[in-house]
């Protein structure tokens, strides 16, 4: 399953300009919830689990992350957008590279709490396979 | 006496009544409503020209609302409301004014400025076939002589640029004569995509097939050299782990942490070729940024976006 992936995705090229536009307003959109009771028991679960994790631990350990969105709630995002398989594997992904190499690539910005993160939305990391009209970065 | 006084009273309230008549304005809505017109226009221009785009689009509207029938100023009030909306960013409502400018004066001379409006909205909203759509209808109506499809054809260009096609780009260019203004950026331009081709990338095959047979080695080949450590790290800590516990023959923790380590595995092969696609991303889009940079297009610094970024823009 991994092998037919990879070969179909690995050489996509993306077809259309940079998802970065900062010329956008950066106001969050909402996802439909048409799109979420879409989501199967088991994605549905680890949602569940994400969030409760955001809710309890990550009040207590406290906005730590290096990039935005944070960690989970970039995890949520894939997971709802994806699924659960590809959702799971894009976390993994982000938490490999979470306050790496990517200030390189990415640019910064200033958060509410006025401190500056790595701006690293979904788009930025599936443009070159998922093509859609929405933009459901938050 | 006492009648006299009663006559000097009368008098003096005739010489008030008559002179308040005389002093009075005239009415302004008795005339025919030029001349108010005008000064609504000019009011609302001036909000305009001070940045207050909203109010004066409100202003040209009340313009158009109440003097419909003074038809060359509602014309310029509908083309000035194209301008306020593109400049205020409001591309939809840019899109839709310019439309609705298209069907009221379909033999407007300024027909031509609100389609390359209509078009730049377009392209900034992404939608670059509507937006080809927009310079195509300038491109076969225009004289080739004329500015206007010179612009129409340096914003095809510019589009195309956008969608990545990069031959198409330059044959446009090429397309602008040497006696426009716009030509000497063209064939900067131009020049620039031949190599366009020829830029550094690397395989985002090669990448997943390093990352898969070495945790790591993926990333080092997209030059991320702390996320391959890190991939590296996790991987080889949760493969070592997973051979323990199943040495052990503690199965479930074996297994586990095993499910964990795929998950590890299959992040970092993803990881790589991600990397390869930004690093490609973002050669082709340092090169394009240098390009315009060079040309001439205008960049300028956007001081009230919440990030640092660039934006460019066609000179009209």
């Amino acid at each position: 399953m991994l092998a037919v992936f990879f070969n179909t995705a690995v050489v996509a090229e993306p077809q259309e300009w940079p998802p970065w536009n900062y010329e956008e307003d950066s106001a969050p959109p909402s996802i439909s919830d048409k799109r979420l009771d879409g989501l199967l028991p088991p994605a549905q679960a680890v949602k569940w689990a994400l969030e409760a994790f955001a809710a309890t631990v990550s009040r207590v350990d406290g906005d730590r992350c290096a990039m935005m969105p944070s960690c989970s709630a970039y995890a949520i995002q894939a997971v709802e957008k994806h699924g659960l398989t590809v959702g799971l594997i894009m976390t993994f992904d982000r938490l490999m590279r979470c306050g790496g190499d990517e200030y390189r690539y990415a640019p910064l910005i200033t958060a509410r709490d006025g401190y500056s993160r790595i701006y690293d939305p979904l788009s930025h990391n599936d443009f070159w396979w998922y093509k859609t009209s929405d933009n459901l970065d938050k | 006496m006492h009648a006299m006084r009663n006559a000097l009273k009368k008098l003096l309230l005739i010489v008030i009544i008559g002179s308040s008549v005389l002093v009075a304005p005239v009415c302004t809505w008795c005339d025919d409503g030029a001349p108010a017109a005008h000064r609504q226009f000019a009011f609302a221009a001036a909000l305009f020209e001070e940045g207050d785009y909203f109010r004066a689009i409100s202003e040209f509207k009340r313009l158009i609302f109440y003097y419909p029938d003074h038809e060359e100023l509602s014309e310029e009030a509908a083309y000035m409301i194209c301008r306020s909306y593109k400049e205020a960013r409001r591309w939809q409502d840019c899109i839709n004014a310019c439309s609705h400018f298209e069907t009221l004066y379909p033999g407007s001379n300024r027909r031509d400025h609100v389609r390359l409006i209509k078009a730049h909205a377009e392209h900034q909203l992404k939608e670059y076939g509507d937006a080809l759509s927009s310079y195509g209808d300038i491109l076969k109506e225009g004289i080739d002589s004329s500015e206007s499809v010179h612009k129409a054809l340096y914003g095809s260009a510019l589009t195309m640029v956008d969608m990545r096609r990069w031959d198409e780009a330059r044959r446009t260019f090429d397309r602008i004569p040497p006696g426009s203004d716009l030509h000497r950026s063209a064939v900067i331009f131009a020049e620039g995509l031949k190599n366009i081709h020829n830029l550094p990338r690397k395989s985002p095959r090669m990448a997943g097939v390093f990352a898969a047979l070495l945790p790591g080695a993926g990333h080092l080949y997209t030059e991320r050299p702390r996320d391959a450590l890190v991939a590296f790290l996790l991987n080889g800590a949760f493969i070592w782990a997973t051979m323990e516990l199943i040495e052990d023959e503690n199965y479930v923790a074996g297994g586990l942490v095993g499910f964990f380590e795929l998950g590890w595995y299959t992040g970092n092969i993803y990881s790589a070729v991600s990397s390869a696609q930004k690093y490609n991303w973002k050669t082709e889009h340092d090169f394009i940024q240098g390009l315009k940079e060079k040309s001439g297009a205008w960049f300028y610094m956007d001081p009230e976006a919440k990030c640092p970024c660039f934006m460019y823009a066609m000179r009209f």
